[in-house]
């Protein structure tokens, strides 16, 4: 559309989104994911090999791809659904971790190469096609009943059950949907790298969604999609413009990346951009009077 | 029988490892109540600072142990003082992900200063295998093993017998009470934050000195195994990760010989499932601190 460069930044971007997206979803529901980064893998798994061994076409690739990520989530919220907070993203960074482990050593998978000579099927149409259907999809979701009650479980899940909220069932949709966005968003990746290895499932992925995600804020749907387009352009530009900046190249980007997450989750731990919820506004409101 | 007693033996030495990371894990856990994921990265630092100090400045080993050991500690009280401590403590999310981010810090910086290469070590303590009734024991693996008991009986006696161990224990079952009565709950917690670090520093030292390469990635394969000790065991319990994290090593060790590498790391996961599922405190737990 834009000349390949610019299609193909947008392509890793917008995949990026998708799988922020999905990490947002989750922590939305009030569960803590740090599983993200699997579940895309899982995804991009899938749709590897639908495309290589099936030989089926990519939107049926897509779909697979998106229900492995979906089903690997469900299983996790099911197994997980009496461990909550913090101790459920601790032992879903075991999850994730165990489960690149478990690609790295299995021969059928490739192993440690992964799976090679995937066609090179995700272009700008595609992506954002995709983007758009799941950003409407979340979107809307949220405009309904179920929706209030999915931000309600996310806010105080002994007050949501109070009211005679099913839990579980805010748990499953939580992580099914968010996993079924990230498998998506690995369907896109395996697509455009034409490989997907054990490294893209592993844990060592995961803390750049939670970057895109602070960053743009996620008090919002939108903040994680436009952390995730923004930053994943800024690198870019970075990285076209030369090799080094003072002492610092390329290979510099994770950890000042990860620096700044740490800053900005000091300064304001909502995130970069924040947007008025009810609760704070309430809270402000409270502290004047 | 051989057999039996050198896959033994192997366990051991890899429970060693995992308990020598957990023991800190949880320490950590049971005063503040963080999952302090960048933890296991101390581990990975005390073998860089000692392949920094012994190869590149050429100091003696001695010195090399010594600082590493002393950095190691002070690199867990800079993560705390700079970072942990200034982190809103009503958004616990923000302080996960935050150690998160810092552990990816550690980690890329190290790995781009040595290139992402992976250097190999030589051995810190020379000695020779002792073989006794055909089964050989390696000596880097007798001193990680007798490294980890040393260091897990000296911390539960001095939880349960010296005073300051009595205030951390304090802290761990009530902070608010804890301050309430006068404890200095930030000293203590220091306190724990720079015995944990200390532990791993020494672990990261004593495996190095074992596997012979330094990783700067490490913490990720470690982490994993860190967790599930710590969940399976009950977060908060000294005593419980021990045995839990020899046992874990243990039953790697006889999964690798009998049924293949690729089920190794699949046993960690499914106990910590298993319990989180039948009993959420854990084995030796009582009452989960955070939800």
């Amino acid at each position: 559309m834009f000349g390949f460069y610019v299609d193909d930044i947008f392509v890793v971007a917008l995949t990026y989104g998708l799988v922020t997206l999905g990490l947002y979803v989750t922590l939305a529901s009030g569960q803590f994911s740090v599983a993200h980064a699997s579940l895309m893998g899982l995804g991009g798994y899938m749709g590897g090999w639908a495309t290589t061994q099936w030989n089926l076409p990519f939107p049926i690739a897509i779909i697979l791809g998106g229900l492995a990520g979906g089903l690997g989530g469900l299983l996790i919220a099911f197994i997980l659904q009496r461990t909550s907070g913090i101790l459920l993203g601790t032992v879903t960074i075991a999850i994730g971790q165990s489960l690149s482990l478990v690609a790295q050593n299995t021969e059928f998978l490739g192993a440690s190469q992964g799976l090679t000579g995937i066609p090179l099927k995700s272009d700008l149409p595609t992506a954002t096609i995709l983007m758009a259907l799941a950003l409407t999809a979340v979107l809307l979701i949220q405009r309904t009943s179920f929706g209030m009650q999915v931000v309600a479980a996310g806010r105080d899940e002994t007050v949501a059950r109070s009211l005679g909220v099913s839990i579980l069932g805010i748990r499953l949709y939580g992580f099914g949907f968010g996993g079924f966005l990230a498998g998506l968003g690995g369907v896109l990746l395996a697509h455009h790298n034409g490989v997907i290895d054990p490294s893209n499932l592993s844990y060592a992925f995961e803390p750049l969604f939670f970057i895109f995600l602070v960053l743009g804020g996620y008090s919002s749907a939108w903040g994680g999609v436009l952390g995730a387009i923004g930053i994943t352009w800024i690198m870019e530009v970075l990285r076209f413009n030369g090799g080094t900046f003072l002492f610092l190249d390329q290979q510099d980007r994770p950890w000042l990346l990860g620096l700044v997450l740490v800053v900005v989750l000091i300064i304001s731990p909502d995130g970069a951009i924040r947007r008025k919820s009810i609760k704070t506004s309430m809270a402000t409101s409270a502290k004047v009077g | 029988m051989f057999e039996f007693v050198s896959y033994l033996m192997a366990g051991l030495s890899l429970g060693s490892t995992y308990v020598l990371i957990a023991l800190g894990f949880t320490l950590i856990f049971g005063v503040m109540g963080i999952m302090n994921v960048a933890h296991a990265d101390v581990f990975m630092l005390a073998i860089f600072t000692y392949l920094f100090i012994s190869t590149t400045l050429g100091l003696p080993v001695g010195w090399a142990l010594l600082i590493a050991v002393v950095a190691g500690a002070l690199a867990g009280l800079v993560v705390y003082w700079a970072v942990l401590k200034r982190i809103d403590k009503s958004h616990p999310v923000a302080l996960f992900v935050s150690t998160l981010g810092v552990s990816y810090v550690v980690e890329n910086f190290i790995a781009k200063r040595i290139n992402f290469q992976r250097p190999s070590l030589q051995p810190i303590f020379e000695s020779d295998p002792i073989i006794l009734g055909g089964v050989v024991f390696t000596g880097p693996r007798l001193l990680l093993f007798a490294v980890t008991i040393v260091i897990a009986g000296g911390l539960i006696i001095w939880l349960k017998k010296s005073k300051t161990g009595l205030l951390l224990r304090a802290v761990s079952e009530n902070p608010l009470m804890a301050r309430v009565v006068a404890i200095d709950t930030n000293r203590v917690v220091m306190i724990a934050i720079a015995i944990a670090s200390f532990i791993a520093a020494c672990g990261g030292l004593v495996v190095g000195n074992a596997t012979l390469t330094a990783d700067a990635f490490i913490a990720n394969s470690l982490s994993l195994k860190m967790f599930a000790v710590a969940v399976v065991a009950g977060i908060g319990s000294v005593g419980g990760a021990t045995i839990v994290g020899l046992s874990l090593g243990i039953i790697e060790s006889f999964t690798v010989a009998y049924a293949g590498s690729q089920w190794q790391n699949v046993i960690g996961l499914v106990a910590m499932a298993v319990v989180l599922m039948v009993r959420p405190q854990g084995l030796f737990g009582r009452v989960l601190r955070v939800g």
